[in-house]
């Protein structure tokens, strides 16, 4: 059994500003989580109060049951990767690797055991006896991920782990950080502001934002059905259009957009009048020259070619710009050209406009 | 007359080659990416552009004119560094106003620069905050302003993104593009995220060891990259070896131990060896009793969920490398740890190489 981590009403204040309020979450035994969100958004506090680096000033953290508030960090068994790479610059690979056991006072077998066992896991074994300067930065990090693993701790906690490294070597280390978390049963908390890394290491996300947990869910329900509009944004990127229900049949909305363009959208429990905002990502639009509902006429205004897809910015009828993403082998279209953008009926969701506006609610810092 | 033009540039730190004279040319008014993992040599490269380096050979031509000799301060360019330096003491005001003052502009024109460009970047409201009340994006903006108010026409900018989130990041990427494209300035754009060179610049120029290794739009350097490294560090690739039978105007025919392979027309020899190269996003998944050239079968063993698509990882008895395949979110549904699955790919989309020296593995690694 790894452990569960609960935090119970937890807030961390620092003066007058509140970096974490009124945070309530469970992590599942064996759950890898990400704690996903903007600078400043109170992720790492949340993991540091995990670890026991910061005491909340309200609220309760329970670590398998226990209540751990009080207990410093070397007694509540975790294992701690940081963002800058903190490897000890006079000691080899092996010795940081190392490091756990024989601070703990372990005999020269077992240390050596569990070191070994550390670096053959992140495959780093061969490199024993190097210093960290003589190692590149994804393979330093790896040594960082050993020393933890060291530790035999049962829960791992990854602090923007990968943000100092190259967009190349990041992608390759985030395979190997699930792989080991999940082969080795390991309980982790992995907290980063890269949503694509979040999506793809974690089992479940959850999106801060100002302190507050915005919503949390498996990767690919928050990117498909996400319940705020904040997340629609975050996670992946999104078009926005405002409109008003112009009017409803059934479980159909026709939405009136900017500059009478209308958009019949699927809108269960939308009422006439109401004000919204309909969202649609844009690898869910489709460019075309021949009419079908649900649309809207535009013009092309730049075409961006990004290698596997290729990116189209699109002027419509309503005044928005819009982004529509087609695959690169299917992208045949100019700048200059009128076109018709196509809604995937089943990925557009409409959300009440917010009360603070649009803007507010998208912000990304 | 090329705005920045660069003759045999080479220059060695402690006896270690870092650029390996490179020949460069950047239009008047393009938007150019240098792209390269880390140690590559790209910052060393901007940085004697801008003069803050001296280069041990070679020269630097900027509007025709040579600079190699010349101070930063006397070189027509602005340089953005990737941690912005604003002066922490300033206003964001005076941070943009610092360049037309100490260039002797009178104050009325200081002004009026420093006005247009805060407007620019839509940061005229926040003229009288201090770098450190502004958030990261905010700070990247004034420093962007700061740059711009030198008035040149060429723009260095280091690592533009990097300092910033992640989302941030894919958010403001096309604003720099769009904001020099404005101002007809020619721009020269390090980064290391290849999804950011391809969408931003007009020409991409990949270097490594000190060297380019292909230059081109960016359509060209990812769709036809010059060999193994450049067509894997530009999106993914997937790579399998063979020897080449022959060689016709339409394809590449070749064969393994165990298959026979169809590719693009490729200048290799029959009897040749040769790796053969996919993006991962052109791995189809064949339906049940769908039939195609170049199918394989393989098992997934890793499946990533990646927003827009879903990575998968395979092995195949095809090749020792792990297979990547990208397919779009809807497509890969049902794709699962553990299913086996039968591959193709379309001729026009293998591309062919010669082993390069000192083998694949070694040709492939990014650090």
């Amino acid at each position: 059994m790894m452990p569960t981590v609960e935090l119970r009403k937890v807030s961390m204040r620092f003066g007058k500003v509140t970096a974490a309020e009124d945070v309530s979450l469970t992590i599942k035994d064996g759950e890898y989580l990400a704690i996903l969100g903007p600078s400043g958004c109170g992720k790492t506090t949340l993991a540091k109060m995990v670890s026991g680096i910061w005491e909340p000033t309200e609220g309760d953290v329970y670590i398998d049951g226990r209540r751990v508030n009080g207990i410093p960090p070397e007694e509540r068994r975790v294992g701690y990767v940081f963002q800058n790479i903190v490897l000890f610059p006079h000691l080899t690979v092996w010795d940081n690797a190392a490091y756990s056991p024989r601070v703990k006072g372990l005999d020269r077998p077992q240390q050596e055991k569990i070191g070994n066992e550390a670096l053959e896991l992140v495959e780093m074994l061969k490199e024993s006896d190097k210093f960290p300067s003589e190692l590149s930065g994804g393979a330093q990090q790896k040594v960082g991920l050993a020393r933890a693993l060291a530790t035999r701790a049962g829960l791992l906690i990854l602090d923007e782990p990968l943000s100092a490294l190259d967009a190349r070597v990041r992608m390759e280390l985030r395979y190997t950080l699930r792989k080991l978390v999940k082969n080795l049963g390991l309980t982790a908390i992995h907290v980063t502001h890269d949503q694509e890394e979040a999506m793809s290491v974690a089992d479940r996300i959850v999106i801060m934002r100002k302190g507050k947990v915005v919503e949390d869910g498996p990767p690919s329900e928050l990117y498909h059905n996400p319940k705020q509009l904040f997340t629609a944004n975050f996670l992946g990127e999104s078009n926005f259009l405002e409109g008003v229900v112009d009017r409803t049949i059934d479980s159909w909305a026709v939405i009136e957009l900017r500059n009478e363009q209308f958009l019949r959208v699927r809108g269960d429990g939308l009422r006439r009048g109401q004000a919204v905002v309909v969202s649609i990502r844009p690898e869910h639009l489709t460019l075309a020259k021949v009419a079908a509902a649900p649309m809207l006429t535009g013009k092309v205004q730049d075409v961006h070619f990004a290698g596997a897809y290729v990116r189209y910015e699109v002027a419509v009828r309503t005044g928005d710009a819009m982004i529509v993403d087609a695959m690169a082998d299917e992208a045949r279209f100019n700048t200059g050209e009128d076109v018709i953008v196509l809604f995937d009926l089943e990925h557009v969701r409409v959300y009440p406009r917010p009360y603070a506006g649009l803007q507010e609610a998208l912000k990304l810092e | 007359m090329p705005n920045i033009f660069l003759r045999g540039i080479a220059k060695r730190f402690d006896g270690r080659i870092a650029i390996d004279h490179i020949d460069l040319e950047v239009k008047n008014g393009e938007y150019m990416a240098i792209l390269g993992p880390t140690g590559a040599g790209k910052t060393t490269l901007l940085r004697m552009i801008a003069g803050l380096t001296q280069p041990d050979e070679g020269d630097v031509l900027i509007g025709g004119k040579d600079v190699t000799k010349l101070p930063p301060e006397e070189r027509e360019l602005a340089y953005m560094s990737q941690t912005y330096s604003l002066f922490p003491h300033l206003h964001v005001w005076d941070n943009v106003r610092f360049s037309p003052e100490v260039k002797g502009l009178p104050p009325t024109d200081t002004d009026r620069l420093a006005r247009e460009m805060l407007l620019l970047v839509g940061l005229l409201d926040r003229r009288d905050a201090y770098p450190k009340e502004l958030s990261g994006g905010m700070q990247q903006r004034t420093a962007l302003a700061r740059a711009l108010a030198a008035g040149t026409n060429v723009l260095l900018l280091d690592e533009p993104l990097r300092a910033l989130d992640a989302r941030l990041r894919i958010a403001l990427r096309l604003s720099i593009r769009k904001l020099c494209k404005d101002l007809g300035v020619t721009a020269l754009h390090v980064t290391h995220d290849q999804e950011e060179a391809l969408l931003v610049a007009d020409r991409v120029a990949i270097i490594r060891h000190g060297k380019i290794e292909q230059l081109g739009l960016s359509r060209q350097v990812y769709n036809d990259p010059v060999g193994p490294f450049v067509a894997q560090f530009l999106g993914e690739a997937d790579f399998f070896l063979g020897e080449v039978d022959v060689v016709t105007q339409e394809k590449t025919l070749l064969h393994s131990k165990t298959r026979h392979w169809e590719a693009r027309p490729s200048k290799l020899h029959p009897g040749q060896d040769a790796c053969l190269a996919v993006k991962s996003e052109n791995v189809r998944v064949l339906k049940d009793g769908e039939d195609a050239v170049n199918t394989f079968e393989a098992e997934v063993t890793r499946r990533l969920f990646l927003g827009k698509f879903i990575g998968l990882e395979m092995t195949s008895a095809e090749t020792t490398l792990p297979v990547k395949v990208r397919l779009r979110a809807e497509e890969g549904e049902q794709i699962k740890e553990g299913s086996k699955v039968r591959l193709a790919v379309e001729p026009r989309n293998f591309m062919v190489f010669p082993i390069p020296p000192g083998g694949l593995a070694k040709e492939l690694e990014v650090e």
